[in-house]
């Protein structure tokens, strides 16, 4: 089928809708990755880092954690820890993680 | 004499070197509360994207810890982290201004 000028509009428009935070990561298995590999720096409850120079991730925004772990992945974002962690990463464990994070009650917030 | 003469040398070292350790600076977020002026046109909304190269929500970042928000902004300033908004802004930035938002938005 081929997309007419007019039809292009109509797609950027949803795709623009779309891109919401709602991720189509599983939560449960984001658990049980973040267990291993994840909370002996984060935290458990990933509110609770064991050096104040790690961020906590609970409750921060989905789609954002997944821009960072690929970025981590392609090295675009630098920190030697992070860097190896994410490269052994799936695209689908990085979306389950993201998930699993976002769905944590936490202290962040967009205050002022 | 020699006693006189380290007695003074250790009198003048001594600030010297507590001057030496303050070489870091110190977050002081009520002064960091005058510099979000930057910020807030962005981490305060609510569901706010940023667009260019990918879209995705801004992090929030009122409730982060202070090392990691002080890292990120150290990191925006030296070019470990790329998103050119952020880049653009961080570069603008002292020691002391990222210390002092760090220590701001860690506290709110």
């Amino acid at each position: 089928m081929r997309v007419m000028p007019g039809q292009w509009l109509a797609i950027a428009m949803l795709a623009a809708l779309g891109a919401s935070p709602v991720l189509a990561g599983d939560v449960a298995k984001g658990r049980e990755k973040a267990d291993q590999v994840c909370a002996a720096c984060h935290g458990k409850d990933g509110n609770t880092p064991i050096d104040p120079s790690y961020p906590k991730l609970a409750g921060q925004h989905g789609d954002y954690l997944v821009r960072a772990l690929l970025d981590y992945k392609s090295e675009q974002r630098k920190n030697a820890i992070m860097v190896a962690q994410a490269k052994g990463l799936s695209r689908a464990d990085i979306d389950n993680l993201s998930a699993f994070y976002a769905s944590l009650p936490g202290t962040l917030s967009h205050k002022r | 004499m020699i006693k006189k003469a380290l007695i003074s040398a250790a009198l003048v070292a001594l600030p010297l070197a507590s001057q030496a350790q303050g070489a870091a600076p110190k977050g002081d977020a009520a002064a960091g509360a005058k510099k979000v002026s930057m910020c807030i046109g962005c981490h305060a909304i609510p569901g706010y994207k940023a667009s260019f190269p990918n879209v995705y929500s801004v992090p929030m970042i009122s409730g982060q810890t202070a090392g990691y928000l002080a890292a990120a902004l150290e990191q925006y300033r030296k070019g470990d982290r790329s998103h050119p908004t952020m880049r653009a802004i961080a570069a603008s930035l002292s020691d002391q201004d990222i210390v002092d938002l760090a220590a701001y938005y860690a506290a709110r």
